[in-house]
């Protein structure tokens, strides 16, 4: 933790390589900006690598739209480790929460498979201070699948050993943490043509949650077991919106023909412009696991009346992650308004409506109903 | 036991006339008669008791001139037995058996020679007409005994097939090895041997009642005097029946009969075949010369050994009559052409004068003469078989008697003794013996004991007392050696018994009156009292062997009981085999159709695998998106070109975009079509496993064809069979009919994938229609109506493309439902095995080629010997005694 007032929102990601995480969070982005449009809180993405990579995606969306049709990369193969940084910003230094969201191959949780080198203990870390785990999947995978060649190896395709090995051990850190809420959410991707809520003309969306529900019931069905305070969300996003499937292929993977690589085409709607959708259900399923945080924070530190500020902390400490986080937030918080009382002068007042103001987004968004899209297990 | 009364009511009148008065039937009576005489023969001579003074009483009406006389309506010789037994036979003139009248006037005929009566032709009469009797009512048995002897030859007939038939069962590769030992141990050689020997007997008792003629065989060693005593019998002369000294005379077997019409002697002549047959191959055979010559000219030139030359060190030619034998051959050989020409078969008939050189050997003049001149001996004899002669007899008028003379026993000649007994059997009633007392031989010696077990075995069934007479012939022998002979039969023959075996006669064979008297009287009277009783014998003898005869055939067939019980389980009739084939052909098409139905059922669980269908949908949705792309079957430009045309002209885009994108929608449909190949390949395919299951099953029924063909021939020949099978026909043309196409099993389905491709669509959420896209009459709004059509060709491409592919289970279901109730119907239906069975019944010579050929004859074989064995019994059980 900085020493600024900035909470640094952990969120793991899992799954393989191009199923459309950076796409997922493009939409997160874009759908957060759509959402605090009109309101003094911004976000954004910061730290260059982020911009950059959200830049070059974004441009390379661009112009397949523009095309009329695209083909996104098959998925699969290896992949790095990435940190995308997102930040609410309220316009004020050092303040604002920031969304750290950790990508990293599910095949480095096995120690055979894990790559020499791979910084693994790092995003071990990561996960054990990370209170929500986003599990991103190709919808089209599952529902362009047409044989049982097909559902042979869609687990392979989506990664789900591993990812379900993830998903276990950020659940067994989650138990030890059992006054800090968790938070799973699978969030199927590029569900543009199994909806008709955005412009399309099929729904298929029960067809999906069957089989999300079907390849990923391992996960699903074990969070009651290792940690029932977790919740497992179900949010299906349009990360782009404008486009439908038109074609699927299933081809083997050149050096391992018993493996088959999937592809997909995709033509775009007119007027060709991105139309995300169900972004907002994870951006508010995540302010929402943050106001029941802090609520928690608060309901622990009134407990401790009577006691000195330090010893509320070291209860804080105690908790490490992602409750000291919000300890800290509350603190800042309450600097700023410490500091807006004793220094009447715009620039202390300023900081903290806008602080506040970020407060009263977040819990504004909490408050919101989820879309139709939403379940919650 | 009949009352006192009763029983005198039978002395006088013959037992032919009292007998039947007390209620006896004719059969009762001949047993009864033969029981009375049985007993009462024996002690009639020694027991009859005389009446006191009879003796006194006859001398005084002999001393006063008068001629008494015996008449009895009882046998005539029992009479004469008592009177000589009693001693008053010197008394009487005549004893006889007749009617009053006759005997009347024979006692006053005047005596001739030692002034008693000539009593020949008086008792002559009357044996003539029993005799006549007996041999009428042999002849009335002939029709059922010639029945029998046809009975007897078809069993013989018969075992014959059923042996054949046995054989041929045994032999067969295709008999069980089980049945065809049981069916080793079947032969028929011992009962056909008793077959063999029924019918002989037959036959013999077929010659006894054919007769027509009462034959009395005169028989004996040579020189004994029988042909002298045929003579006397017969008044031929040297003439006719030559006599000799110290040679054969005889040489042809000879039946002289009386007549009062003919004098005539008929010859069966040999042809050179049954001479060969008859007279030559049993020389060659006694000598151990092969070969037999097939011409006259080939015996001519026959190469013979010369007596005593011979160098072989066997034991036939070291026989003593080896040479004799040999020498008689060679005799024949030299004298070929003296009967050659007389070898012509059939009969000839010719004088008595002609007679001796027909039936005598030569003389020791001849053969001296021809010797001296070095010619050749006439043996015309070996041309004859045998002759009949008739003559007027000149004591003995009696028409049905015959004289039979027969080949000296004793010849050193090839099976004369044989010859001699098969004569005896076939022709003769009774054997006169003769034996003559000569210096040296006046006793019974081995010769005549052989002659008389000869005679033994050519009796028969007959009495040996009632067959043989021994007659010594006085003729020219010291009364000492008669004396001698006399006492040496009495000893040898009759254990020291006048008469106790065998009857003696003693005559002059020179003398006919002798002759007749002491011989011809004593043996005809004898005939005519016993032959009925001998005949009886011989019948009882073959009818118990014919019953025993019978009983082995019979044994024989039962024999087979156990053989032919064994082959019912082990091939059964050929319905049982065609019901036990019929429910294993629906067996092995229950195994392969289900094995069919579970795979194609598996096909259905995983039927978007199938990599033909697959490839199928692939192809024709890579047809579509070629069509597509490459400008909606125009191309691109034209498109666009057409439709800013069509647009400008409307001020819109709706009419165009609305028509291409129906256009498209049945394009897409339509290009789907492609589909068809493939499922008709698989319908076909369907046909062909189905047709593939069932023609190993049936044979030849489907040869050469297969997958339609097959199915439709089926369905042709289960319409056409002779027993119809429309539940199973139905089957076969439900599965002809099942069809798989795109657009009535698929397109129903998938055609859902298609509505994106309408200018008005439904809004998912309000339920209103709405327009897709609108675009201006531009460059611009042409280009976005291009993309947009393409676009949803392609995802309508994507979208049928996709759920066929899900939908790929629907062939699949559609193929397995199809051939489930193939199987259903073919297998399970309540007709179907009733169906079944007409199929196999109907086509059973196709379905299972040869087999029920090879069923049919293993069946016929057995049905053969069944069917021999059944017809065999049959026979058995009609003759006479009923034998099964």
């Amino acid at each position: 933790m900085t020493d600024t007032s900035r909470l640094v929102y952990r969120i793991g990601m899992v799954g393989p390589s191009r199923v459309g995480k950076t796409s997922l969070i493009t939409a997160l982005l874009r759908g957060g900006q759509h959402l605090l449009e009109g309101t003094p809180v911004a976000m954004k993405a910061i730290g260059s690598s982020t911009q950059k990579r959200l830049g070059q995606h974004r441009r390379d969306l661009e112009g397949s739209l523009l095309a009329g049709k695209f083909r996104p990369g098959a998925l699969g193969g290896t992949q790095e480790k990435f940190l995308f940084h997102l930040l609410l910003d309220p316009g004020v230094p050092d303040a604002g929460i920031e969304l750290q969201l950790l990508d990293y191959p599910g095949g480095w949780f096995d120690p055979v498979t894990r790559p020499p080198g791979a910084d693994w203990e790092e995003c071990e870390h990561f996960l054990e201070q990370s209170s929500v785990l986003i599990v991103p999947i190709d919808a089209a995978v599952l529902m362009e699948a047409t044989s049982a060649t097909h559902l042979r190896v869609m687990p392979s395709i989506l990664a789900t050993t591993q990812v379900g090995d993830v998903v276990r051990s950020w659940l067994t850190e989650r138990k030890r943490r059992p006054d800090e809420p968790g938070l799973l959410m699978l969030c199927p991707v590029k569900c543009e043509s199994y909806f008709d809520d955005n412009g399309g003309d099929r729904d298929d969306s029960e067809e999906l949650l069957t089989w999300v529900r079907r390849l990923y019931h391992d996960v699903i069905d074990a969070v009651p077991g290792e940690a029932p305070h977790v919740r497992t969300l179900y949010c299906p996003v349009d990360t782009i919106g404008c486009v439908e499937i038109t074609g699927a292929e299933w081809t083997p993977e050149p050096g391992d023909p018993a493996t088959l690589a999937f592809s997909a085409e995709y033509g775009v709607r007119p007027p060709g412009r991105q139309a995300i959708k169900g972004a907002d259900d994870v951006l508010m399923a995540l302010c929402r696991h943050l106001v029941g945080a802090r609520q928690r924070v608060e309901e622990a530190v009134a407990t401790e009346k009577g006691r000195t500020a330090t010893t509320a902390e070291r209860y804080a400490e105690r908790h490490e992650g992602f409750f000291l986080d919000i300890w800290y937030v509350l603190n800042g918080e309450r600097r700023y308004r410490r500091e807006a009382a004793e220094d009447v002068r715009g620039a202390a007042v300023e900081a903290d409506k806008r602080v506040t103001a970020l407060t009263e987004i977040i819990e504004d968004l909490a408050s919101r109903r989820p879309g139709g899209r939403v379940r919650q297990w | 036991m009949p009352d006192p009364v009763a029983l005198r009511a039978l002395v006088g009148p013959p037992f032919e006339i009292a007998l039947p008065g007390l209620g006896l039937t004719d059969g009762q009576t001949s047993v009864a008669i033969a029981a009375y005489r049985g007993s009462y023969d024996r002690v009639a001579a020694t027991r009859t008791p005389l009446f006191p003074g009879v003796p006194e009483f006859l001398g005084k009406l002999g001393a006063a001139g008068l001629r008494p006389a015996v008449a009895t309506s009882q046998p005539e010789y029992l009479a004469r037995w008592i009177v000589e037994g009693v001693g008053i036979d010197e008394h009487f003139t005549l004893v006889g058996r007749g009617r009053r009248a006759e005997m009347t006037r024979a006692a006053r005929r005047p005596s001739r020679g030692s002034g008693r009566l000539r009593k020949g032709r008086r008792v002559s009469t009357d044996v003539s007409a029993r005799i006549q009797q007996i041999l009428d009512k042999r002849r009335q048995g002939l029709p059922p005994l010639r029945s029998e002897i046809a009975v007897w030859r078809e069993v013989d007939e018969q075992l014959g097939e059923l042996d054949a038939a046995v054989m041929a069962l045994r032999d067969h590769a295709g008999t069980p090895d089980e049945l065809r030992e049981r069916l080793t141990q079947f032969r028929v050689e011992d009962a056909r041997d008793g077959i063999a020997e029924a019918l002989r007997l037959l036959r013999v008792l077929e010659s006894r009642f054919s007769r027509d003629t009462v034959n009395i065989g005169v028989s004996g060693q040579a020189r004994v005097g029988k042909s002298t005593l045929l003579q006397s019998v017969s008044g031929l002369s040297d003439d006719q029946i030559p006599t000799g000294q110290g040679l054969a005379v005889t040489a042809v077997r000879s039946r002289i009969q009386h007549s009062a019409t003919v004098d005539r002697a008929t010859l069966r002549m040999h042809t050179f075949g049954t001479f060969v047959a008859d007279v030559v191959a049993p020389y060659h055979a006694e000598l151990g010369l092969t070969g037999l010559p097939a011409a006259p000219a080939e015996f001519r030139t026959w190469s013979y050994p010369t007596p005593g030359a011979d160098e072989r060190g066997d034991d036939t030619a070291g026989r003593p009559s080896y040479a004799t034998m040999l020498n008689r051959l060679r005799d024949m050989q030299a004298s070929i052409s003296t009967f050659v020409d007389d070898l012509t078969g059939g009969e000839r008939v010719v004088g008595l004068d002609e007679l001796r050189r027909f039936v005598a050997y030569p003389t020791n003049d001849e053969l001296r003469a021809a010797a001296a001149a070095g010619g050749t001996v006439h043996r015309r004899y070996l041309a004859v078989r045998d002759a009949r002669i008739e003559c007027r007899f000149p004591e003995l008028h009696v028409e049905n008697l015959a004289i039979v003379d027969l080949p000296g026993l004793g010849e050193v000649a090839v099976r004369a003794e044989a010859h001699h007994v098969d004569g005896l059997q076939d022709e003769v009633d009774v054997v006169l013996l003769v034996k003559r007392a000569v210096e040296g031989m006046a006793y019974w010696g081995g010769a005549d004991a052989r002659a008389l077990d000869l005679l033994d075995i050519a009796r028969g069934f007959a009495a040996k007392r009632d067959f043989v007479f021994l007659l010594i012939n006085r003729g020219g022998t010291a009364a000492a050696l008669q004396d001698a002979l006399r006492d040496d039969i009495r000893r040898q023959v009759n254990i020291g018994r006048a008469d106790q075996f065998f009857r003696v006669v003693e005559a002059d064979a020179a003398d006919p009156a002798d002759v007749h008297k002491q011989v011809l009287v004593p043996v005809l009277d004898h005939l005519a009292d016993r032959m009925s009783t001998m005949d009886a014998d011989v019948v009882a003898g073959t009818r118990a062997q014919l019953c025993a005869a019978a009983d082995r055939v019979a044994a024989l067939a039962a024999d087979l009981d156990p053989a032919l019980a064994s082959v019912s389980p082990a091939s059964g009739s050929v319905a049982e085999d065609l019901d036990r084939r019929t429910s294993r052909l629906r067996q092995d098409l229950t195994g392969d159709l289900v094995a069919l139905v579970g795979e194609l059922h598996e096909q259905t669980r995983n039927a978007a695998e199938d990599p033909e269908y697959v490839a199928a949908v692939e192809e024709a949705f890579a047809t579509t998106r070629a069509w597509i792309t490459a400008g909606l079957g125009v191309d691109e430009r034209s498109w666009k070109d057409e439709g800013l045309r069509t647009m400008r002209v409307d001020r819109g885009s709706g009419r165009y975009a609305g028509e291409e994108l129906n256009r498209v929608r049945v394009e897409i449909s339509t290009s789907f079509e492609g589909l068809d190949v493939f499922f008709d390949a698989r319908v076909a395919q369907l046909w062909n496993r189905v047709a593939a299951s069932l023609s190993p099953h049936l044979g030849e029924l489907l040869a050469g064809l297969d997958g339609e063909h097959a199915l439709r021939r089926l369905a042709e020949l289960l319409d056409g069979a002779s027993e119809p099978c429309p539940r199973l026909s139905r089957a076969v043309q439900a599965l002809l009919a099942v069809r798989l196409d795109y657009r009535s099993q698929l397109h129903p389905r998938v055609r859902a994938e298609l509505d994106g491709l309408s200018l008005q669509v439904t809004d998912p959420h309000t339920g209103d229609p709405r327009t897709q896209i609108v675009v201006e009459a531009t460059e611009a709004g042409v280009e976005e109506l291009y993309q947009f059509v393409v676009r949803k060709a392609e995802r309508a491409a994507h979208l049928t493309k996709k759920a066929l592919l899900r939908e790929g289970v629907t062939p699949a279901l559609v193929l397995h439902a199809a051939a489930e109730q193939f199987e259903d119907v073919l297998i399970r239906s309540g007709d179907s095995e009733r169906e079944f069975k007409r199929l196999a019944r109907s086509y059973r010579d196709e379905v299972w080629p040869g087999v029920y050929g090879e069923i049919d004859a293993a069946n016929a074989r057995i049905a053969r010997v069944r069917r021999a064995r059944e017809t065999l019994l049959a026979s058995l059980a009609a003759m006479p005694g009923g034998n099964t």
